[in-house]
This record gives C-alpha cells, structure tokens and sequence, in this order.
C-alpha cells in the first residue's frame, strides 16, 4: 500500500516537474570490461541464483526514496555490555553493512528493464515540414514489449484546434497573388511495431550515469483530414474524411528512474491527401460543384512530427535474475 | 526490525525529502544519493572512471561534414563541409568548421515558377505587388540563396558513454554541446525602390515594370556576407581508437529576405479572390490592416529571421591515433 501510494506520488509529481538530469543513476562503475570483482562474482556463485528487485531495497541505481527506507528505517544497533573485543567485530560489521548497502556487480544490471512491461508515452508534437500551417499534436502511445527489444502497439494522435497558419503563407499570397492548398488534420491512429536497436549509458559530468535507449518504429492506421478552403472560401466547405496511412520513426528515452523516462520521437505519417483545386470558376454554378472543389490526383503527404514526452512503464518494478 | 516510530519518520522524511528534491537546485539532492557510493562504501574516495579511452584529450579531429537546412522555405541547401578541432582536454575543444551550400529550389518555388494566368502565360507582376513580385520567369532567381557558412566554436563534452548496437556491437559514444560564432554569406535581391522619386542612398531602382510584364529576365542579386551565432548540440560514436562518426543539430539565426519580396508591414490579413459586376475574379486584400505595406521597396526592412536549422552527418579522424588512457 505504502509503495503504491509513494509510486502515485512518484507518477504524478514526475509528470508534472520531470527534473531531467537529477533523478540519475547513483551508481558508479567503471567503463572496463576487464576490471571485474571477482570476489563479488564468486560470491554469487556460490550462492546460486539471486534475484533482486528493479528499484527496491537496494539503492544501486534504484528508486532514491527507496534508498531511504534502509538510512531512516534501520533500528539502531543495541549497545554490547561486553565492550572487549568488539572492535574487530564492529569493522567487519560495518563493512557488511556496507557492502549490502552498496553492493557493485561484477556485471552491471540493466538499468529498466522492457520485457513484460507496457510503455505509455503522453506526448505533445509540432510538425517539421509544413511551411503553411504549424500542425501540433496530442499524443498518447501504449506499446507492449514482448521482448526486451520488440514491442506492439497502439497510438493515438488528437489535432484540432491545434494547428496555425504561418506566415508564409500569407506572403506568398501577398507577394504572389497565389495561394498553396492547405490542409487540417483531426485525430490519426496507428498499430506500431517498436524495435530496439540501441542501448547506451552517458557519465554525465563523470558523477552521474544517464541510461538511454533508441527505438525505430513503424505501423499502419488511419488519419482523419480535409482542405482548408483558401482558393475559394466563399462557396468550398469540406468534411473530414478518413485516409488511410502509415508511419516511420525513430526515437529516444532518457531514463529517470527505472519506470520515467523523457522520450523524444521523429515520426512520419505518410498519407494519401486530398488537395483543393487551385482551378477557380466564374460562374456561381459551377463554383458550387462539389466534384470541381478537389483535385481529382491525391497527393501523397509526409506529415513529419517531432513529439516530446514522457515514457512510464508498467509495471513499476521488475524482477531481475541474475546467472548463476 | 522496525519500530513504529522510525516508520513514521521514514514516512515523513520520504515527503519531506521527495518535496526537497523536485523544488531545489538539481544538482543538490542527487548528488548526496549519487555521491553516497564514493562517500562511505566500497569505494568511496575512488574516482568515478577508471581507465577511461579518452578519445578528445590533447588531440586534433578533422574530417568530411554533410549538413541538410531544415524548414526550407525557397531553396533546399545541401552543405558539404570540414571540421578541425583540437580538443584541450577530454571535455572541452576549439575548432572550426565551414560549408559550402548547393541550392536546389523547393516544391514552393516551382510551383510559383510554373504559374500561369487565365490565358495559360506566366504569370507576371502587376501595380498592386510590383516590386515584391518579378514574375514567374524569374521567381528563382529572385529568391536568397545560402552559400556559405564558416564558424569558430567552442565545444563542451559533459557526456561520456557506451552503447550497444543490435546487442552486439559496443561503442564509445560522447554527447557534446557547442557554441561560436562566424560569418554567413548568402545572395539576396539588391536594395531597390519602385518609388522612382525616391531613390535612397544604395538603393537602384527595382526596373522596368512595363519590362517585367513583357517578360524580361531579372538578374539582381548581391552576394552579402553577414555575422552570426552558432549553437547547437551533437553525438559523436567512435568506431576505434581514432574513427568516429558524428550527427548534430545545428542553428545558426541570421536575418534575411528569403523570399526577395516587399515584407514591410502588412495590408488586411489575406490576399483573397472576389468577383465584380461582370463577375470576373479579382485579386483584392480584406478590408482593415495596418503597417506601411507595400512601401514598394526591396531594403533591410523587409529581412526576417532565419533559425537556419540544420542536420549534420560527418566523419572525424583524431591524431594522434593511440588515446590516452586515464588512470
């Protein structure tokens, strides 16, 4: 219940504020392979599997409040009557509270684990390549990894209202006296197929370790648009209409905590669209012809949106088992 | 074994110290969670690398850049380029880089190119927007092209790394911040008046309206070198001891006229197409707006910004070719 409510707080308090490079992995290591505790390793060995939990007890690159609960929850030790021979005992003592509470693995954990986790990204986008209209997006993704690399999905991407005309496009009209077709995008959705290629960590200053990863990802759905009336606004009104499309991305996550990270994504949406026509008509007869207000050739779009956000595993915590 | 009041002090020092974290300095909570390793385990007083490939410290990168505008709104420019840099410390260099811009004209820019009237001819200028307009003959080359770009910049490298590629190719990989200063030269439309009263000090007159209706060619433009910042921020990935691959994301704002058109404030908020009696189509601007647009000249008045973002993919060679190594 405690660590349920301590992880709500987590969830809402990190969405909110996100203190990028603060929440880093306490844990320092080396960047040689070669330089192994063997001792540590043996240890292991010799007592079989162990299993650890992703952000629990031990404070190695976990949860910082969960390190806490050993600095504020321990019992004082009770004072030995027998004050002979304790010197010793203190200093081995310590120093196997020291090592539990700051174990070093021979081999490094992975930071956040994916596999069996399902990754939601609340994120807000601007499109990169329109000139006449700045598109801007809500988007919410889940993607379910099967593996620790391989993930599906949904995404879910909302647009109205949210989009501007740019100044460009005025002055060409201005200067020109022509006016480009432009459009207005309503909602998209998409099944994904995520893969993860690339998995890094930074020192940051040499005192704090960064995790990041990079994720390419590709899917199908549909994307509901229409024309904007620009070349004829006075008798041209169009619907929404729903076209179906594809996408191509790539993104990265900067990890938080082993279940927050900061996730920024380039996607493409590519779509067959529907353009107004730029032939205009004198007649009123002819101008109020639905068939004479599009151009009869769609023209296939790239809707390139570069979405920032957050990305939140579920579950929070992971089991990790380590080889024998 | 926990007593019920160290419960209540570690439940309270938990919303105590989560409410110090997100509200202070960053640096400050975590770096006594970071630190506490170093500070009292195993290692404390240890340094946080050891034997660390130092792939900057004391050495000279140069190699090929490629670099691609984004956002372009006339001319899509293709930059290759060099860079030379000499890194003082494993953290820090001094370099330089240049491009050299190849222009090729944007979707935009033909579609205005190949417009044409009612009568099928192309479209020429008229009263209400000459000299803001020279006809679709010449819209290309009325329009600002980029040449080149060449920097000084200073870079800061507060990330060192490794990555693994498909789970089994390993890299080094540093992170790396940047920022300078140079020159920018570009070719833009000379300054020029349509105000033939009015020919200021520089200024040429823009030509020929009559001329430019019939289709004459315009070949006006100056080649203007301007200062400007650089900043931005890249990755380099090294392949060995001294190859690396690197990708950047680089601004470089200056001001200009992109389009080579009269800007100065503004005449209704659209340009749109009404009909009169006979019911021809007109072009006409809404009624209202404000500025003094068009004040038919070409001059500085009309340069916007320009972020000048762009995408950078290089390679970089680093002599000499054996790093040091840190203790």
């Amino acid at each position: 219940m405690k660590r349920t409510r301590i992880e709500l707080s987590l969830l809402f308090i990190g969405l909110i504020l996100i203190p990028a490079a603060a929440m880093a992995d306490e844990d320092d290591m080396t960047f040689d392979e070669d330089e192994v505790d063997s001792s540590l390793v043996d240890d292991a060995a010799d007592g079989g599997v162990m299993s650890s939990e992703g952000g629990s007890d031990d404070i190695l690159g976990g949860d910082i409040l969960a390190g806490l609960d050993d600095d504020f929850g321990e019992e004082a030790e009770p004072e030995d009557a027998d004050g002979k021979g304790k010197g010793k005992a203190k200093a081995a003592s310590k120093e196997t509270d020291l090592v539990k509470r700051h174990p070093i693995w021979a081999v490094q954990q992975v930071y956040a684990l994916r596999k069996g986790r399902v990754d939601f990204q609340p994120m807000f986008g601007f499109s990169l390549n329109d000139p006449y209209v700045q598109h801007q997006s809500l988007t919410l993704t889940a993607d379910y990894y099967i593996t620790e690399v391989i993930g599906v999905g949904v995404s879910f991407n909302w647009y109205r209202f949210l989009e501007n005309e740019t100044d460009l496009n005025y002055q060409i009209s201005r200067a020109t006296h022509q006016t480009v077709p432009i459009n207005s995008y309503f909602w998209g959705v998409q099944a994904n197929f995520t893969y993860v290629p690339m998995y890094g960590k930074f020192a940051f200053l040499k005192n704090w370790i960064l995790h990041w990863d990079v994720w390419l990802v590709g899917g199908a759905g549909v994307i509901s648009t229409r024309p904007i009336p620009v070349i004829d606004p006075e008798y041209r009104d169009f619907d929404y209409g729903v076209k179906f499309s594809f996408n191509l991305g790539i993104g990265g996550r900067l990890y938080l905590t082993r279940f927050l990270a900061i996730a920024l994504e380039l996607r493409d949406y590519i779509y067959p669209e529907e353009i107004e026509s730029i032939v205009a008509y004198s007649s009123d007869e002819m101008r109020s012809q639905k068939d004479r207000w599009t151009d009869p050739n769609r023209k296939l779009t790239n809707n390139v949106m570069l979405q920032l956000g957050v990305s939140l595993f579920l579950p929070f915590t992971f089991e990790y088992k380590l080889p024998k | 074994m926990r007593n019920d009041s160290n419960k209540t002090m570690g439940f309270l020092a938990r919303y105590l110290l989560l409410g110090a974290l997100f509200f202070s300095v960053w640096g400050a909570a975590p770096k006594v969670s970071a630190q506490e390793i170093l500070l009292e385990g195993p290692l404390a007083g240890q340094a946080a690398v050891r034997k660390m490939v130092q792939y900057r410290n004391l050495r000279f990168s140069v190699g090929p850049q490629f670099g691609y505008t984004l956002l372009n709104e006339y001319m899509h420019n293709f930059m290759p380029g060099v860079k030379l840099e000499f890194n003082v410390t494993d953290w820090l260099g001094v370099g330089v880089v240049g491009f050299y811009a190849f222009n090729t004209p944007t979707s935009l820019t033909k579609h205005i190119g190949k417009s044409s009237d009612i009568g099928g001819s192309p479209t020429v200028p008229s009263d209400s927007n000459w000299p803001s307009y020279t006809g679709a003959a010449n819209f290309k080359n009325q329009v600002s092209r980029l040449q080149s770009i060449v920097m000084a910049q200073l870079a800061l490298v507060p990330f060192r790394g490794k990555m693994s590629i498909f789970e089994k190719a390993f890299v080094g990989i540093d992170g790396y911040l940047f920022v300078g200063g140079g020159v920018v030269i570009f070719q833009q439309r000379k300054d020029c008046t349509a105000v033939e009263d009015e020919v200021r000090a520089g200024e040429y007159p823009c030509g020929d309206l009559g001329l430019m209706q019939g289709g004459a060619r315009l070949n006006d433009k100056k080649t203007r070198v301007k200062g400007a910042p650089t900043f931005g921020l890249g990755f380099t990935a090294y392949f060995n001891d001294w190859i690396g691959l690197n990708l950047e994301y680089r601004l470089t704002p200056f001001k200009w006229n992109a389009g080579g058109t009269d800007e100065s404030g503004q005449a209704g908020a659209q340009w749109v197409l009404a009909s009169d009696a006979n019911g021809d189509l007109f072009w006409t601007t809404e009624a209202g707006g404000k500025g003094n647009y068009p004040d038919k000249r070409i001059d500085k008045e009309d340069q916007t910004w320009n972020a000048n973002q762009s995408i950078i993919l290089g390679v970089v060679f680093n002599f000499p070719t054996k790093p040091r190594i840190s203790d």
